[in-house]
């Protein structure tokens, strides 16, 4: 299945669930300054939406929308050891878990940052907004080593992948001890570091393009 | 079951499908400011991120996440057609419809308008990128009666909700026709004309003089 990714993004989370399930795609890095696929499309044909990541299915069609694609891949492998939470009895805290980390954390909390048209002045407000949520996870977090359960889940990796920005905006996360320590525990895995990697490698890779 | 609702907010849509459902909830209208239920105790309690909806569980754990907590009352009633069988591409079109709508529109849309911190400067920015979302939404719905198809879902229970918020802030519908009629076509259904019913008479009973 053909993955539409990029170097920055919380597409990262999509990436580190295939590589989980053992699901092989095929990475197609998108620029996302220009909002062009590789040969010259322009992203919108593939998601008006204007943004990563999509994942093309077997008949063609495009599906966006990171929560919606971690769900299609882990429904691919029932018997994974991902699908027994995402598929099992707790299904639903999972899904609760990755509305938030979307909805209040990501599109609610760091999007501000990442856009060079914000104020000054509404830079400490999104940061507070930030704060108080990984303070929300710190405190969760407190007496569990996951999200959800006994066991990594989708959800996890949805959360790394945002969580991560606080490297990328120089938010200092040691005032949140637990968090730290499952970022650093779940940075420690074979996917996440892999799909770390590939973006690494193509961040430097779109870096030696700017400047040539 | 008992549904922690707020007036003017997003738990809206939960009361909308509840109705279509026929699963009867017990409405406790929650003080969002101040955080206490009406009997005065602390609604951290039910939600520790202090936010509304919520929804008390059979085994009295509550679920938050109003895109999930609709997904769940749906599966209750999986004949009544609001939601597709999970592992269906119906499905995934829904959650993905709903993962947008959360994130996009609301925590990165409406929300900043709907504070009272947002400085005057970040006000615009915000306005804009709610019209874009209109915009999209206006495209989409050019084809079709409902975001997913044919036939009303939960997806379009949850979007009736929050692009009716462009009504509280003057942000006007005419641009945008295919919208302006589907949100007509809504708001016509029995169980939306029920629930801004109940809105209502909440609102008027606490004395808010705001647009409802």
């Amino acid at each position: 299945m053909k993955f539409f990714h990029e170097s920055h993004g919380c597409s990262l989370a999509v990436d580190i669930v295939a590589r989980e399930l053992g699901i092989p795609l095929e990475i197609v890095w998108v620029d996302m300054q220009r909002k062009v696929l590789p040969d010259g499309t322009d992203l919108h044909a593939i998601n008006p939406k204007g943004q990563v990541p999509s994942l093309q299915l077997a008949d063609g069609q495009f599906l966006s929308e990171g929560l919606a694609i971690m769900q299609y891949l882990v429904d691919q492998c029932p018997d994974s050891d991902l699908a027994s939470t995402a598929r099992g009895a707790d299904k639903y805290r999972v899904l609760e878990w990755m509305s938030f980390i979307g909805s209040d954390l990501h599109k609610g909390g760091f999007m501000p940052l990442f856009k060079k048209t914000t104020p000054p002045d509404y830079r400490p407000i999104a940061l507070q907004h930030i704060a108080g949520r990984l303070e929300w996870l710190d405190r969760h977090l407190a007496d569990r080593d996951y999200l959800v359960g006994d066991r990594f889940t989708i959800a996890d990796a949805h959360c790394y992948a945002i969580v991560i920005w606080t490297k990328r905006h120089a938010i200092d996360v040691t005032p949140w001890p637990r968090l730290e320590a499952y970022m650093a525990s779940v940075a420690a895995r074979p996917s996440v570091r892999a799909a770390v990697e590939a973006q690494l490698v193509q961040e430097a890779l779109e870096a030696k393009a700017r400047a040539a | 079951m008992k549904f922690f609702h707020e007036v003017r907010g997003c738990s809206l849509a939960v009361d909308i499908v509840a109705r279509e459902l026929g699963v009867p909830l017990e409405l406790i209208w929650v003080d969002v400011p101040r955080k206490l239920l009406p009997d005065g105790s602390d609604y951290y309690k039910v939600n520790p991120k202090g936010q509304v909806p919520a929804l008390e569980l059979p085994n009295g754990e509550y679920l938050t996440e109003g895109a999930i907590i609709m997904q769940y009352l749906a599966d209750m009633r999986p004949d009544s057609g609001l939601c597709a069988a999970p592992g269906s591409l119906q499905r995934y079109r829904i959650l993905e419809w709903m993962s947008f709508i959360a994130s996009d529109l609301h925590k990165g849309g409406f929300m900043p308008l709907f504070k009272k911190t947002t400085p005057d400067d970040y006000r615009p920015l915000a306005r804009q990128l709610v019209v874009s979302r209109m915009k999209l939404l206006d495209e989409q719905l050019a084809d079709r009666d409902y975001l997913t198809g044919p036939v009303f879902t939960i997806a379009d229970a949850h979007c009736y909700a929050i692009a009716m918020w462009t009504h509280y802030h003057d942000i006007d519908l005419a641009p945008w026709p295919n919208l302006s009629a589907y949100l007509d076509r809504i708001g016509k259904r029995p169980s939306v004309q029920a629930a801004k019913a109940a809105e209502r008479e909440e609102a008027k009973r606490q004395g808010y003089e705001g647009k409802v």
